[in-house]
């Protein structure tokens, strides 16, 4: 009998997922031994995109958590 | 000369009065025809003042043509396509006339030689975009709406100020670049700011469009804000206010989208977030930087409306707009979610994408300006958006926790609109130069080195690590509610202020008519006390007491006479 199981639901999906965004990152950051940086300063320093996009994330995130917690109201609010 | 009937606007227009009285093929026919005909005439218009109509003494210029507004018009046009083509089964005919008049006018400002017809076509543009809103047919679309003009009036009475301040002063009606450094031009730079969604009035983007309906929200994506680039690229491009209004919109928008649980609200704000990028672009101002500004306006009308009809799609096939209401809809509609993908990594400016051939050239030119914190800023803008459309647009809707939904994808036509433009996402990614050949200024710009592509996909993916990470640890707790934004001060202040108004001005009016009414009484009753019958002037008097009084007097005033003369 054909398994009709949708791909989204197949057991050890998200494990599979994870290692395979954990070999990309990783990938990423190798990469950068085999090109030339275009810019000086702390932009054209080794592995500056990657810290600062995980940096920039997460305070974004953060921010708009405490944004949210400070400035959120029902929805009916302006009803 | 050219004629008035060759402007790419009137077809549209034309088009739009059309629709109400044709129907099914012939309907369909129109509303794909239009456009490309309108296409057709944006390049066959030759470049300068092809029209001029004198007008009060001065010389309007309704059809001038350039590689700008060129542009401008290609892209419009292209939308107004596949805006037509996804909206083929819309069955408000009012919408769509609303909507292809309304694409009409805002090719009537690209094509504006003169700020007297910029000003009549802006102004008539809010009228129909407005008309597309209230066509969402709801109660909290008409409230939306009437926001929505409240703000649109207040901008074109702002601009209409200083049109008239700049023309009265410089005797100059001609539309050309400008600084705004006199009150009127700074009129028309905040009349025109107003229009990209800038502070203070940013939040009428997200509070208006989502109102509109699947369809409605696609058109009215495109062609107000990106107006408004249009005219701040051509008027205003490096005035340096620009670069610190655009930063604030990009940072406005991340957050604000992180907040919203409304899908569609959502990318009201990353509407926002977006043009503030071209907003900083023009303010930048060199060549580098205002090819990058119009570029990216150029890929984001493309982008942002494949994005508006994915979820647009969701929205139609579900009837709900909520991420706490989706979930897992991968399942059942998969071309809507590799389409909405790949508008997601365009807007996210990913590699071999629209959005990243045309926002590297605004990062270049900080750089080459020396604007390294602009550069910076910009970059995480870039990290921030990919957050907000790029993963948590794309987890929430079709993935993440399954909903149990199993909506089918929309119908045919609309499938082929996506597609059409997720193809023209990729396209613009993979052959820039050909893109680059619309472009303002000429350029050999080469997005595609080694560190440029291996930095952006870093900054993304790690950016995207962050989000996962946070999911993994924090979760990510959706809840229904809305986000305060400045628009509380006349929503919250403004209602009450007008409500004390309305009641306080009642009492004043019933006080005033109530002391009118007593006034005019007491009138007449001393009118009737002296004149009536019986009152002391209307009665008959003896002649004898007459013949008294008027010799009194004239004793008092010669014995008057007598005194004044002998001092």
């Amino acid at each position: 009998m054909q398994d009709r199981t949708h791909w989204l639901d197949k057991p050890g999906l998200e494990r599979t997922l994870w290692i395979v965004f954990a070999v990309v990152l990783v990938g990423l950051v190798i990469a950068e031994f085999f090109v030339t940086h275009e810019y000086d300063g702390v932009m054209g320093s080794f592995g500056f995109y990657a810290w600062f996009g995980l940096a920039v994330g997460g305070v974004s995130i953060a921010a708009s958590k405490v944004w949210k917690s400070v400035f959120k109201r029902k929805d009916t609010y302006y009803d | 000369m050219t004629s008035v009937l060759q402007h790419p606007a009137i077809i549209l227009i034309l088009a739009g009065v059309l629709l109400p009285f044709v129907r099914g093929g012939v309907r369909g026919a129109v509303m794909l025809a239009a456009p490309l005909i309108a296409l057709g005439l944006v390049w066959t218009l030759p470049d300068g003042i092809s029209l001029a109509v004198p007008f009060f003494g001065m010389e309007l210029a309704p059809i001038k043509t350039d590689t700008l507004s060129r542009l401008f018009g290609t892209v419009f046009t292209i939308m107004g396509f596949a805006g037509g083509l996804y909206a083929l089964s819309q069955s408000r005919v009012q919408e769509l006339t609303a909507a292809y008049v309304y694409m009409g006018f805002s090719l009537g400002v690209v094509f504006a030689g003169d700020l007297v017809t910029v000003f009549v076509f802006w102004e008539l543009m809010a009228l129909a975009s407005v008309m597309v809103i209230f066509a969402g047919g709801t109660e909290s679309a008409r409230r939306a709406g009437m926001r929505y003009l409240l703000i649109h009036l207040l901008g074109g009475v702002i601009l209409m100020a200083g049109i008239a301040g700049e023309v009265a002063e410089t005797g100059v009606v001609a539309f050309r670049s400008m600084l705004p450094d006199t009150f009127p031009r700074a009129l028309i730079l905040f009349g025109f700011l107003l229009n990209t969604g800038a502070p203070p009035f940013s939040s009428w983007v997200p509070d208006s469009y989502p109102e509109a309906s699947y369809t409605g929200m696609v058109f009215l994506s495109a062609f107000t804000t990106k107006t408004a680039v249009y005219v701040l690229a051509r008027g205003f491009p490096g005035a340096e206010i620009l670069i610190f209004v655009g930063l604030f919109m990009i940072f406005y928008g991340i957050i604000y989208g992180l907040c919203e649980n409304n899908a569609r609200k959502m990318l009201g704000y990353s509407i926002v977030n977006q043009v503030g990028f071209m907003v900083t672009g023009i303010g930048i101002g060199t060549e580098l930087a205002l090819n990058g500004a119009v570029a990216h306006a150029f890929a984001h009308i493309i982008y942002k409306a494949l994005l508006i009809m994915s979820v647009g799609s969701v929205f139609l096939m579900t009837g709900k707009r909520k991420f706490t209401e989706y979930g897992g809809l991968a399942r059942s509609m998969p071309l809507t979610t590799i389409c909405c993908i790949i508008g997601g990594l365009s807007i996210s400016a990913f590699p071999l994408t629209s959005g990243f051939v045309a926002k590297a050239m605004m990062s270049d030119a900080a750089l080459h300006e020396g604007l390294i914190w602009v550069w910076y800023l910009m970059a995480a803008g870039t990290a921030g958006v990919f957050l907000d459309v790029g993963i948590k647009l794309q987890y929430f809707v079709f993935f993440g926790k399954d909903s149990g939904q199993r909506p089918p994808e929309p119908p045919i036509h609309m499938r082929l609109a996506m597609i059409f433009f997720a193809a023209l996402c990729i396209g613009i990614g993979v052959f820039p130069s050909l893109f680059y050949q619309l472009l303002p200024f000429a350029t050999d710009y080469q997005p595609y080195t080694g560190a440029h592509v291996i930095g952006q996909a870093q900054l993304l993916l790690f950016s995207g690590l962050a989000f996962f990470l946070w999911l993994r640890f924090y979760g990510w707790h959706l809840v229904e509610s809305l986000t305060l934004d400045l628009d509380w001060v006349y929503r919250r202040w403004g209602k009450r202020i007008s409500t004390e108004l309305v009641e306080n001005a009642g009492l004043a009016r019933d006080s005033i008519i109530t002391d009118l009414a007593n006034g005019g009484r007491k009138v007449v009753e001393t009118v009737r006390h002296f004149h009536g019958p019986g009152g002391v002037l209307a009665r008959n008097h003896p002649t004898g007491r007459m013949v008294f009084w008027a010799v009194a007097m004239l004793a008092a005033y010669l014995l008057l006479d007598y005194v004044i003369g002998a001092l």
